[in-house]
């Protein structure tokens, strides 16, 4: 590749640039499937490779990017082959076009560079493929030699024509002891053998030289043919197929002669070695099919049967068409465009622009709407417009998830052949959406998981057939939408994870004291592999085992606001499932303040949220040496101030003076003891106007972090709201503390926490094992004990005396709603909520449940967490939240959208599955949506 | 010096920081906005004043001052935004001055007794008839503000 051939190199060039690239994308798939397919191969996928290839080679000729353009022909040409069916697929093949790809993708990725790209070796192992014979004319002057070269590809013949064919034609195998024969196989027409044959000719099959035996000796191939002609007849050549083609150094032609060889090699000047007599060497054409090689075009077959008169068979008709058509056929139109993604960006910020806008204009807006009716119905339209331009906006970032994942099948393949395993790749869910930047952010971590199974799960093909496992092993990634997350499950048949192994080798590292090794379960002691440094690998081998591993998937996968769980059975396999947030733009948040800054904390990392009453928080907050813990159900829990961790100036009004004073206590259990400093007088009316000051009550919302758990302390609390996540501008992009900024529904500006980076950033060191862990030792052995799990449940009345529960865990928020706020379009039951229309149902609207009214009494609104829609369901009235360990009764009776059965008082309560319940409720909202 | 002849002239947006009179080249600046709210960011470097909503674009605005060894800006009615035209990033100043075109025959050298801290920022000095101009280099403010080293792809 020159640097000259990039001259034309200009801005639509790289319109071409990118429809190569795009080409490329979708011809590697191809191959791979081709492969698997083999001789099963369908014409559509040929097609389909062969038209990305063509239309490579059509770009870069375009553009003068002469070294693809000629590797792209080289590549066509096989594929050309394999469409003609004179070739089969074999992983040979594929892996030539594969290396032919690579070198493509790597010659597009250098465009506009000065380096150079080789691509000889590619172009030889294609060339191979289309000619076995040899390919460098003057390399070889011998011509015995010159022969030797042999593919060991057996081709099959395939489709209806060739049964058909068998008629008109017959097979010639030459048996020779020559080389250059061998494995050759010629079609010549029927008749004309026979008529041959029976007037006593001689059959021979030749190979002309084109320098030897033409150049050589100033002959053309006309002449040559004439030649023949003048002592015989031809009844096959495969100069056409050679025609125009210089790296070709001869061509086969079986001729009919009444000559004897050393005759016919003086006659014609070429040497005896070159032909072979194959007379008594037909093969019946039937049972060639299953294994032949070199044979004529289907073209050939075709002509020679018209210009004999005999009628061309139908089948053989249809079959040409076949091939021919895609050639003709335009690439298949799609209903798409290519857009920047900054475009998008722009657009979306905009969307959010106008929904601020829209925000604004609103109260203005309401001043008129008693003067004028139609004020109401142009707010409501234009509250629907934005939010279904929003809406739209965040679809155009979706892509389907087979746009990562189809790369793995590569990745599989070659990882696979590398270490001499046999690995099957299955792929669910490829049309599953997710937002650009998380998919970008998921190729690593999935890569590295994908590199395990291959690694370290599957075994050996020897291995597993020892442990009666199918030789070959499988690797399914299952991906689907569930409760507004995307999960990945990917999932092996191979060894599975030794929990022992697991323990001992982060024992031997150090990762654990020998006092913790009996307290693990097997799941904990699997998910130590999480563990920074951990490897069960002996050796470092170029796929893994270096034990940076887990520890960075875990960390890239929190970092996209997403979890990791690992299952895995010993000898049966391992499970690993990622659920992943749809997009990284838009993040339900937790509107939150400390003194008077603003923060948004995203849900995902909260856990719960502690509301301390006055008077309470000495009981529950203990101050040990300098550092503040929370007494929660029986565990301490480390907690921190946001104002200290980001050194927030507060300040206190001063009853007495309005002033406002700089707040000076640095923890919480500080206040009693400054208060009891104060004079008399004074403290009581402090006292007095605790309630007001917001210093009275304190907020702790309770973080996770993977398994680990801190209180952070905030002053107030405002709303949840779905913020767009805009990136930290450049000069603050190292503030650790942040994920990110967001503008409110206000327009104010404020910044989004990172947990992570807060827990770092204050130096909390986590002993994992400890608190949370032993917490879930406790559940498990209460379950051991016929105990049910420990649940936090809100109980609500639907209808008149059918009570349902809701973990409170799922449940975003309550609502008390007055039946005459309630707006209707159709059966629909819509409320308004921070100007959003939020849609609700009834319980039974969407389950069999007793049939819900309303009256005039007030009904409650319950939110449950993980939807993605604006919806509510209506609920006549709200029983209590109440903590269980009740074993729940699960009968064939309960739906399945039922956990169980509870008795509590005398009321009979089903507790609902929240996964479940909030597809119902999606299912519903969906076609709701449509019937409107 | 003829401060209306612009052909020919860089032309310079001046403004105040305190006392001191200060330019950038005008193909360096998008757009003066007055004071908009400022949300501060905790933990950022001191010439971190904080973000913006520009029209639902959040930016960042610098103080200047700081860099220049000033005290940190107070926000006052004549406060405003100076936006760069290549970055998300603005600056805050007292006050708005004229845009300048200035003859390069009157450009100075920057004096060898500023500080080597403060002289980083800065391109040269232009002598005025009244007072001096100090002309600040909108690339350099840029770069050596990212504490990463990354330096700005766009030409300033």
């Amino acid at each position: 590749m020159n640097s000259e051939e990039h001259d034309s190199l200009d801005a639509m060039s790289s319109e071409f640039i990118a429809e190569i690239k795009d080409d490329l994308a979708s011809l590697e798939p191809d191959l791979l499937t081709m492969e698997e397919k083999g001789a099963n191969v369908d014409d559509d996928l040929i097609n389909h490779a062969f038209r990305s290839i063509h239309s490579i080679k059509g770009g870069a000729g375009f553009i003068n990017f002469k070294a693809l353009a000629s590797l792209s022909h080289a590549m066509e040409s096989v594929l050309m082959r394999v469409r003609e069916k004179k070739l089969v697929i074999n992983s040979e093949i594929v892996d030539s076009l594969l290396s032919g790809f690579d070198k493509m993708k790597l010659m597009v990725d250098l465009m506009g560079t000065t380096k150079n790209c080789d691509y000889e070796q590619e172009q030889a192992a294609l060339r191979k493929i289309l000619n076995p014979e040899p390919l460098k004319k003057s390399k070889t002057k011998s011509p015995v030699k010159a022969g030797q070269p042999k593919s060991r590809k057996k081709t099959k013949k395939l489709g209806k024509q060739s049964k058909k064919e068998d008629k008109t034609l017959q097979v010639i195998k030459p048996l020779g002891n020559s080389l250059l024969f061998s494995d050759k196989l010629f079609f010549v027409d029927k008749k004309r053998l026979e008529n041959a044959l029976n007037s006593q000719k001689f059959v021979y099959a030749v190979f002309i030289k084109f320098e030897n035996d033409l150049l050589d000796k100033n002959k053309d191939v006309d002449s040559i043919v004439d030649d023949i002609k003048s002592i015989g007849d031809i009844l096959f050549s495969d100069l056409e197929n050679k025609e125009g083609k210089n790296d070709k150094d001869g061509f086969f032609c079986v001729i009919t002669t009444i000559l004897d060889l050393p005759l016919l090699s003086q006659v014609l000047e070429i040497n005896k070695m070159q032909m072979t007599l194959v007379d008594q060497q037909f093969t019946d054409y039937n049972k060639i099919i299953q294994g032949l090689s070199v044979k004529p075009g289907v073209d050939n077959s075709k002509q020679k049967s018209k210009s004999q008169g005999l009628e061309p068979c139908k089948a053989s008709e249809e079959s040409i068409k076949t091939i021919k058509e895609p050639t003709i056929s335009t690439p298949k139109t799609t209903q798409t465009i290519r857009i920047n993604i900054d475009l998008i960006s722009r657009l979306m910020n905009r969307a959010g622009e106008m929904v601020i806008a829209r925000k604004q204009l609103r109260p203005i807006l309401e001043q008129y709407v008693k003067e004028n009716s139609l004020a109401l119905k142009l707010m409501q339209n234009l509250d629907m417009v934005t939010i279904d331009i929003q809406e739209a906006i965040m679809q155009m970032r979706m892509q389907p998830i087979i746009d990562l994942m189809g790369k793995y099948k590569r990745v599989v393949r070659d990882i696979a052949r590398r270490i001499s395993k046999k690995v099957d790749f299955i792929l669910d869910g490829a049309d599953v959406e997710v937002d650009r930047n998380v998919l970008e952010k998921l190729a690593n971590p999935v890569t590295h998981l994908i590199r395990n199974c291959i690694d370290h799960g599957i075994e050996s093909p020897e291995e597993r057939l020892k442990l009666s496992k199918p030789e070959t092993g499988t690797i399914n990634i299952k991906a689907f939408h569930q409760g507004g997350h995307v999960h990945i499950i990917i999932s092996d048949d191979g060894a599975g994870i030794d929990p022992q192994l697991v323990l001992s080798k982060a024992f031997e590292k150090g990762l654990v004291s020998e006092d913790q090794i009996d307290k693990f379960t097997d799941r904990q002691k699997i998910d130590l592999i999480f563990h920074p440094g951990f490897s069960t690998s002996e050796e470092i081998t170029d796929i893994s085992g270096r034990g940076v591993g887990m520890d960075v998937v875990k960390t890239n996968i929190e970092r996209l606001r997403g979890q990791i769980e690992i299952d895995s059975v010993k000898g049966e396999g391992t499970r690993v499932h990622l659920i992943i947030p749809l997009t990284l733009a838009i993040v339900p948040s937790l509107i939150v303040s400390s003194g008077d800054a603003k923060f948004a904390i995203p849900q995902v990392n909260i856990k719960e949220v502690i509301y301390l009453e006055p008077g309470k928080i000495q009981n529950r907050v203990e101050n040990i040496a300098g550092s503040e813990v929370l007494r929660l159900r029986e565990h301490l829990l480390p907690i921190l101030r946001l104002r200290n961790v980001l050194g927030i100036k507060t300040y206190i009004q001063n009853s007495k003076t309005s002033k406002k004073e700089s707040e000076k206590r640095k923890a919480i259990a500080d206040r009693r003891r400054e208060t009891n400093g104060l004079e008399k007088s004074e403290k009581r009316s402090l006292k007095k106007d605790r309630r007001q000051t917001k210093w009275d009550t304190t907020y702790i919302i309770i973080l996770k972090l993977g398994v680990n758990v801190f209180g952070l302390c905030v002053d107030e609390l405002y709303d949840i709201e779905e913020v767009v996540v805009e990136p930290l501008s450049e000069h603050i992009k190292h503030l650790k503390c942040f994920a990110g900024t967001t503008i409110l529904g206000n327009g104010d500006v404020i910044m989004i926490l990172d947990a992570p980076g807060i827990a770092s950033l204050s130096s909390l060191r986590f002993d994992s094992i400890k608190s949370e862990e032993i917490k879930r030792n406790k559940l498990k052995e209460k379950k051991a004990l016929g105990k049910g799990e420990k649940r936090n449940l809100i109980v609500f009345c639907s209808a008149n005396k059918e009570y349902f529960a809701l973990e409170l865990k799922s449940v975003s928020r309550l609502e008390p709603i007055n039946p005459s706020d309630i707006h209707y379009t159709g059966n629909l039951k819509y409320v308004e909520y921070n100007s959003h229309a939020v849609l609700l149902f009834f319980m039974d609207e969407f389950l069999t449940a007793s049939k819900c009214e309303l009256n005039d009494e007030e009904v409650f609104a319950i939110f449950p967490k993980h939807i993605s829609a604006r919806v509510g369901i209506l609920a006549s009235s709200i029983i209590d939240t109440i903590e269980t360990d009740e074993k729940l009764n699960k009968d064939a009776t309960s739906p399945e959208y039922v956990l169980g059965k509870l008795f509590i008082e005398d009321m009979m309560v089903q507790v609902l599955d929240h996964e479940k319940f909030v597809d119902l409720i999606e299912n519903k909202a969906a076609i709701a949506r449509e019937s409107v | 010096m003829n401060l209306t002849k612009f052909n020919h002239k860089s032309q310079y947006v001046t403004f105040r920081l305190e006392d001191n009179l200060i330019g950038i080249n005008i193909l360096n600046i998008r757009e003066i906005v007055p004071y908009i709210k400022i949300t501060k960011v905790q933990q950022a470097p001191a010439f971190v004043l904080g973000l913006i909503n520009l029209r639902g674009q959040i930016l960042i605005v610098l103080d200047i001052g700081v860099l220049l060894g000033l005290e940190k800006r107070r926000i006052h009615s004549d406060s405003h935004i100076i936006i760069f035209k290549h970055k998300d990033v603005g600056f805050i100043v007292d006050q708005i001055g004229d845009v300048i075109g200035i003859d390069q025959k009157y450009i100075e050298s920057i004096p060898a007794n500023i500080e080597p801290e403060i002289q980083k920022y800065m391109e040269n000095i232009i002598d005025l008839p009244e007072e001096i101009l100090m002309i600040l280099n909108a690339q350099k403010v840029l770069l050596y503000t990212l504490t990463n080293d990354e330096i700005p792809k766009d030409q300033l």
